[in-house]
């Protein structure tokens, strides 16, 4: 316990500057749409129909003129790739930094076990990940009825839930990568991040690439498609939520047993 | 079979970094009770061994007990009877230096409130620093109130005294005689010799990843080894001289063979004086240390 409220101690400046991040660009995102909404009128065909483009973003399922439809293709995204770097930094830190940052023997030498030190990090990350989820879900529901708009809350309760579990997933691989590694490879957990999200883009543009909807989280936590549906795509998730525990067990077996750096 | 008379007991304990040697077969004990040297120059594995000792790195080969517990199987119940200050001690560089001794006591579930205040009086800590605002000797003084504020029935001290001024040096070799006279047990790593010699009761020499020696400080400067000065030489080629000094009109080496082949090798030399003693343990000390030559 002591070791969790350390951990969040320590990232709570972390988190509050990613959640102002992300949730200010949401929130101003959110704002600016009855100024679209009135000004782009006949071009929300237009967007339709861009192809590839419309496809990758998701414009040829919902029009850009209804708030579901701007909330899918502009804050979605916003959302998705500012929560999925901010949980792969999350990930990625968590074990290495202590090595990096030569704290280790410090942590190792007091009365944690190698268990304990996992559960504890873990545990925090898990915490955080659920807060900054709950903080932008209530800026999505907050701004939007600002705005005076209604928004389906199904759907985005189903978004944001997603989301977060999305953001698990990508905190639990770079965890997992955390526990090999003796440095911070901070840039490894924004690079996956982005190429992760970069993959659900192509896999949305070609049939070809479909299979990628299996590999990348970001799939299944898709605003457009769940806006649509109304639901999440299962098989996706569900091997999200698979290898979601497998990282997490591979991150245990591996730390256990391994060196720890002076 | 545990020894509970024992604060340390190594056996054949080795540890090899893929081809690189860390620890080769190192054995040797430390008794409840005793301030224990464990002497080597940098790189020659004591902190390899100190680090299996806490399991921050598994051992290859060999086994170890401390206060009478394996090292593998109850590493929470060791640590818990521990304190240990790394060589390069280093903590959150965000937190103050009060936060950092109260999460160490609040990991081990202990309130050391009082005894921390001791220390921190005593070692002229600042706690309302930052980490990040420390020097090198500071964050040693910290080191040492996160391994002292718990009262371990033993300690482990990597190179405790680099970086601490010569007053903090005496204070914390002080507080460990205080401990010590409380019946805590006192594992000392370094390479400073003048402070083994002055604090330990015995010591262990290790070189290259071998154990070279193990004993009492007073048996360890009695070797078969002599040190010996001639007036009158400037240079000697003899088997058994080691670390030969050279000055104007004399020499003097170590020596490692009899004393009749040296006589022998002398009768005939036009000295002006000849003094054979025991070595000093720095003497000793160098001749472990020292390069073949």
């Amino acid at each position: 316990m002591t070791l969790y409220r350390h951990e969040l101690k320590m990232n709570r400046l972390s988190f509050v500057v990613w959640f102002l991040g992300v949730a200010s660009m949401c929130a101003f995102c959110i704002f600016l749409f009855p100024m679209i909404d009135e000004s782009m009128g006949d071009l929300s065909d237009a967007f339709a129909s861009m192809g590839s483009f419309s496809a990758a973003f998701g414009m040829d399922q919902l029009p850009i003129t209804t708030l579901e439809g701007f909330f899918g293709t502009e804050i979605g995204t916003i959302y998705a790739l500012g929560g999925g770097m901010y949980a792969a930094l999350l990930g990625i830190g968590a074990l290495s930094k202590e090595e990096s940052a030569h704290t280790a023997e410090f942590l190792h030498t007091l009365t944690l076990s190698r268990c304990g030190i996992l559960t504890g990090k873990l545990t925090a990350i898990v915490t955080l990940l659920a807060a900054f989820g709950l903080l932008h879900y209530g800026v999505f529901v907050g701004a939007s009825a600002l705005i005076g708009e209604s928004i389906d809350m199904k759907s985005l309760t189903l978004f944001t839930l997603a989301q977060s579990l999305c953001q698990l997933e990508l905190a639990a691989v770079c965890f997992a990568l955390s526990a090999l590694s003796k440095r911070s490879g901070l840039g490894v957990g924004l690079g996956m991040a982005l190429v992760l999200y970069v993959l659900d883009l192509v896999s949305r543009i070609t049939d070809k690439a479909q299979f990628l909807q299996y590999i990348t989280p970001f799939s299944y936590a898709n605003a457009t498609d769940i806006f649509v549906s109304q639901g999440i795509e299962v098989i996706p998730a569900c091997i999200g939520g698979g290898v979601t525990l497998l990282a997490l067990a591979a991150a245990y077996f591996i730390y256990t047993k391994r060196d720890i750096a002076a | 079979m545990k020894n509970m008379q024992k604060a340390i007991d190594i056996h054949s304990l080795t540890k090899t970094y893929g081809h690189n040697r860390g620890i080769d077969n190192v054995s040797f004990s430390v008794d409840r009770g005793e301030i224990f040297g464990f002497l080597g120059p940098n790189g020659a594995g004591k902190s390899t061994t100190i680090r299996c000792l806490l399991g921050l790195i598994r051992p290859t080969g060999g086994s170890a007990e401390m206060l009478g517990m394996d090292i593998l199987t109850h590493h929470r119940d060791i640590m818990k009877r521990v304190g240990y200050m790394p060589s390069e001690t280093q903590f959150y560089t965000l937190m103050k230096v009060s936060d950092v001794i109260k999460f160490a006591a609040d990991v081990r579930g202990l309130d050391c409130r009082e005894e921390a205040a001791k220390l921190c009086e005593r070692l002229k800590v600042d706690t309302n620093k930052r980490v990040e605002e420390l020097s090198l000797g500071n964050r040693k003084k910290v080191g040492i109130v996160c391994a002292m504020q718990h009262k371990p029935e033993l300690f482990l001290f990597d190179e405790p005294t680099s970086g601490l001024d010569p007053l903090i040096q005496a204070e914390f070799f002080e507080l460990v005689r205080e401990y010590v006279a409380d019946g805590t047990t006192c594992f000392l790593s370094s390479h400073v010799l003048s402070e083994v010699k002055k604090y330990c009761g015995r010591a262990a020499i290790i070189k290259e990843g071998k154990l070279v020696a193990t004993d009492t400080i007073e048996n360890l400067a009695h070797t078969n080894a002599k040190s010996v000065r001639i007036v009158g030489l400037q240079d000697i080629s003899l088997d058994g001289a080691e670390k030969i000094t050279r000055h104007d009109n004399a020499v003097e080496f170590i020596y490692n063979g009899k004393i009749n082949a040296l006589l022998a090798a002398l009768h005939d030399k036009d000295i002006t004086d000849l003094t054979i003693e025991e070595p000093s343990l720095d003497d000793v000390f160098m001749h472990y240390y020292g390069t073949d030559e």
